[in-house]
């Protein structure tokens, strides 16, 4: 007996199908030995070899699922066979239980790419963990201010003092007027930086050299968009660039855009040591207007840091002529907390809240559990459809354990295809969705592997919640009462299904109502009477090279028609931050006030209370600085009283502004001069020769016309200067964007959390009817009328709908309480909203349930009653 | 009209087991086919052919006996089934009825 090679037959028993192999291997066997006498073994062994070869192939190869069924493949496949026919059966069903899981999944997962967005602010730095953002902490006489800059001194004296700090930068984002050719902008984003800025931020050069790109005066470092703005093709690096028509800046390096998700947000760098004038060269713990970062040693140095400042400081003070209740302090905040957690306003950008945060994850939450509730509600509805099927399995021999995991992957067939549909709205509603949040969001964050990882974690949660109580329902029926057929249907899981309904709705109410609360709120912000008239304003932007040519401006613009007023002042009545020193009665305090020129009031349409304007003499005498005897100011209402004085007595007092001696000259009516968050605090109005802003009242008629006769007057006067101008109310719509934000996003999943409740009641209400098309038939012979059985069907639903509202209100009650203490001016909640809301819920429940139920009460009872 | 599926060399494979009779077995056919139409026949593509036939019930087996040369396996012998033979009668009558299609002149061809 001759054996051939044998691992080409062991390679063949390998692959071969079981089936075939005894057969094959004979014949093989049998070909060997002949050829082995007929042309000896060598080439009786290669042909062997090419024979198993050639018998590799499709057909031959035993199957790789295993040619017994030994395993319950096809059981499994069966299961999802018969779960994707009873998809197609049911349309409806499956329309709205995909439909709606898909809207609640594609809005978790917009909203969880806008938490993603918000928690990963600033965290692309290598460093992130080792930066603390430096903030000053003054206190006057018990009023503590805390300001989110700090004064040059801090960067330096920081270094010197503590050996925690290793390295640090100041930014101090000037802005700044830039001209190359025939290209004039005004840079907003134009910030000076110390050359340390690229070994503390991993912001990435694309050209130039880290160490040595601003560590000279007269350096500048664009970002890529601003190299595309200035140079399109030309090669940037070595050319100049003119800044604010003064001083020529080299470009030494080209940097990477700032990522969406930076605090730190520039369009050009400028160095540090271009900073000539003392304010900047002088080590000062005042004068204020620089933003520090420090780098510390180690990740979590910042604590021992912290505990250390009070110290240093208390031994300073002497040294910056403060004691008792004046001090002067640095508090320090990690980085990545800044965003959401300042504990200073008045960063670089405004912050997010994390409250923020927390209410949109709850939201989004709350909207896929509407949906999940509805494939719960739907599915065990239908269980008697499926009671038949379940009978037959347990008869054959399924077991429960089997039924159940049947059931779960049909729900896992449901809600893959609901996340697939949900993935694509993402896609879809991507770039509504960032435009409604204000933020530059990709979905790119989904496609990373943790993401992925949740995403798989969200459908099997939802496969594991949608599909266990219905599994567990369906599997404990007993065979022989459903093939008896005396099974009850629509019984089981009532009481589920109801308290279902009423989580939905208590949502749904509880997000209409916030968002009608939000809605008045806005509502009432933008009508509010501010004191002052925000409409129909230009706000142009100068600078005070403009200073001398104002009064020819002036006269300028005003010989247009439309132009009814023209002021100067250094910043806009929407927003003013800036603080003075103002001494009443041996009293020092700090009192908000604005620069600006005698036009101010009548441009501004101020109401005087007493006394007159300012005249032209002192605007002249205060512009020359000839005003020597005293200066004239107005005060508010509220300082005023804060003073104890009436509006009558306050002219002519004599009081100590900026250290010099002032009269009030008139009393105003107070005006909103920052957010309806905070209540008007004293304020005072004085003149000096400042243009950084010139307001332009119009009359509100031809406004392209107008601004197109400001631009020209513009060129001829100020060639230097780029035209800029901005609307005063729209500047005021910004101090409310976090808040008009809040409320698109909420009506958005207020009416998807509506929306989706009532598809619920849609398909729950139409199983119901077909249920009861017998009673219903049986009813309308007897002599029911429509009314009666249009109450008879929906009266349970609307119940559980009214449940809804009882619990919702007390709820949301509290909850925009809560919203509206944060304004100082809110309006108050009344129950008549809320009682709208319950109504709107009731009407929209109603009309949901009617289609159905109307359809249903028509029927012609000889449809329902014929058959059986 | 794809009734019955039978391929070049599938079919010859099906007259083969038919030749064969009762002898028809992986060896034999491959052996009969190999010397009677003077080509070379691979053991893989006569067992897939002999598979897919018997999958499509043109063919049916039977277990044999096993010999000393075949290491004690035992063979495997096939016969035609009916509907094999259907299969067969329809594939030939297809080709006699293209052949009588055929115009006489077409098949004058000149050597020149």
């Amino acid at each position: 007996m001759n054996i051939p090679p044998k691992l080409p037959l062991r390679f063949f028993r390998w692959y071969c199908h079981p089936k075939l192999r005894n057969s094959i291997e004979g014949d093989l066997m049998e070909l060997y030995n002949e050829r082995l006498k007929k042309s000896g073994k060598r080439k009786a062994d290669r042909k062997f070899i090419v024979d198993v070869l050639l018998l590799c192939r499709p057909g031959i190869i035993k199957p790789t699922e295993g040619y017994k069924n030994l395993n319950t493949y096809t059981m499994y496949k069966s299961y999802f066979k018969i779960g994707w026919r009873n998809l197609l059966r049911n349309k409806s069903y499956s329309t709205i239980n995909i439909l709606g899981l898909a809207i609640g999944i594609a809005c978790c997962l917009l909203v969880s790419i806008y938490i993603f967005h918000e928690l990963s602010y600033d965290r692309f730095h290598k460093n992130a963990d080792r930066i603390v953002r430096a903030t000053m902490e003054l206190s006057y006489n018990g009023n503590i201010t805390k300001i989110a800059v700090t004064g040059t001194k801090a960067l330096p004296e920081f270094r010197r003092v503590f050996p925690e700090v290793e390295n640090g930068v100041r930014l101090f984002p000037a802005g700044a007027v830039v001209e190359y050719r025939d290209k004039l902008f005004r840079e907003q984003g134009f910030v000076y930086a110390d050359s340390g800025f690229f070994d503390v931020f991993s912001f990435r050069l694309l050209e130039g050299n880290p160490r040595t790109a601003l560590n000279k005066p007269d350096q500048v470092v664009l970002t890529e968009a601003m190299a595309k703005k200035y140079f399109a093709n030309e090669e940037p690096l070595g050319k100049t660039i003119r800044v604010n028509n003064s001083k020529e800046f080299v470009i030494t390096g080209i940097v990477e855009d700032c990522p969406p998700n930076s605090q730190i947000k520039f369009d050009m760098l400028a160095s540090w040591s271009s900073l000539t004038d003392p304010v900047y060269t002088r080590e000062s713990w005042f004068d204020a207007s620089h933003y520090t970062y420090l780098l510390l040693h180690k990740p979590g140095m910042h604590e021992a840091l912290a505990s250390k400042i009070p110290a240093y400081f208390k031994a300073q003070d002497s040294n910056n002529d403060l004691s008792g209740k004046n001090y002067l302090t640095i508090r320090i905040q990690p980085l990545t907390e800044v965003h959401l957690r300042a504990t200073v306003e008045g960063g670089l950008e405004p912050g997010s809240d994390y409250r923020y945060v927390y209410i949109f994850s709850i939201v989004a939450l709350f909207i896929l559990v509407i949906a999940s509730a509805n494939y719960i509600n739907l599915t065990t509805a239908r269980a008697s459809d499926r009671a038949k099927e379940v009978g037959l399995r347990k008869t054959v021999g399924a077991l429960r354990k089997q039924l159940i995991t049947q059931f779960m992957s049909e729900s896992l067939v449901i809600v893959t295809a609901a996340l697939l549909m949900g993935l694509l709205l993402v896609a879809a509603l991507m770039p509504v969705f960032s435009t409604i949040a204000g933020k530059q969001l990709t979905s790119a964050f989904l496609l990373k592997s943790e993401s992925l990882f949740s995403i798989a974690a969200i459908l099997l949660f939802i496969s594991f919640i949608g599909g266990f109580y219905p599994s567990l329902v369906l599997s404990r029926f007993a065979p022989v009462n459903v093939l008896k057929g005396n099974f009850k249907t629509g019984v089981s899981g009532t009481g589920l299904r109801k308290s279902l309904i009423v989580v939905q709705f208590v949502i749904s109410i509880a997000l209409i109502a916030s968002t009608l609360v939000i809605h008045n709120q806005l509502e009432f912000i933008q009508n509010r009477k501010l004191g002052y008239q925000k409409d129909h304003v230009i706000v142009l932007r100068g600078d005070a090279s403009l200073t001398g040519k104002m009064p020819t401006l002036k006269s300028m613009l005003l010989n247009k028609p439309e132009i009814l007023g023209v002021t100067t002042c250094n910043q806009t009545p929407v927003f003013i931050p800036g603080k003075y020193n103002l001494t009443v009665n041996d009293q020092e305090m700090l009192i908000t006030g604005i620069r600006t020129d005698k036009d101010f009031n009548k441009t501004m349409g101020l109401t005087f209370i007493s006394g007159t304007d300012f005249t032209e003499a002192e605007e002249s005498a205060a512009f020359s600085g000839t005003d020597t005897l005293y200066r004239p100011v107005m005060l508010n209402e509220t300082a005023v009283r804060s003073f104890e004085w009436t509006p009558e007595e306050a002219i002519g007092k004599v009081v100590m502004f900026q250290g010099r001696r002032s009269m009030v000259k008139a009393v105003v009516e107070d005006f909103h001069f920052s957010s309806l968050h905070e209540s008007i605090s004293p304020f005072i109005i004085f003149m000096s020769n400042y243009t950084s802003r010139i307001l332009v009242r119009t009359s509100g008629s031809q406004v392209p016309e107008t601004l197109q006769y400001i631009s020209a007057r513009w060129n001829e006067l100020a060639p230097h200067l780029p035209f800029e101008y901005e609307f005063l109310d729209d500047q005021f719509n910004k101090l409310y964007s976090a808040e008009s934000k809040t409320g698109k996003l909420f009506y958005a999943f207020a009416i998807l959390g509506i929306g989706l409740a009532c598809l619920g009641l849609f398909g729950l209400v139409t199983f119901i009817a077909q249920q009861r098309a017998k009673e219903i038939g049986i009813r309308k012979i007897l002599g029911a009328s429509l009314s009666g059985l249009m109450i008879l069907l929906s009266k349970d639903f609307l119940k559980l709908v009214v449940v809804a509202s009882l619990i919702a209100l007390p709820i949301t009650w509290w909850a925009t309480e809560r919203w509206l203490q944060g304004f100082a001016y809110r309006v108050s909640t009344s129950w008549t909203e809320f009682a709208l809301t319950c109504v709107i819920a009731i009407v929209i429940a109603f009309i949901t349930l009617s289609v159905q139920v109307i359809k249903a009460a028509l029927a012609n009872p000889v449809d329902s009653l014929r058959s059986e | 009209m794809k009734k019955y599926q039978l391929g070049e060399f599938e079919e010859i494979v099906m007259l083969t087991v038919g030749i064969l009779y009762d002898e028809a077995y992986g060896v034999s056919i491959k052996k009969e086919i190999e010397s009677r139409l003077k080509r070379g026949v691979s053991v893989g593509a006569l067992q897939t052919a002999l598979k897919r036939l018997e999958d499509k019930g043109y063919l049916k087996s039977r277990e044999g006996e096993a010999t000393e040369e075949r290491a004690g396996r035992p063979k495997k012998y096939f016969t035609i089934t009916a509907y094999g033979k259907k299969a067969m009668e329809y594939t030939k009558s297809t080709r006699d009825e293209l052949w009588s299609a055929i115009p006489k002149v077409a098949l004058k061809v000149e050597f020149s």
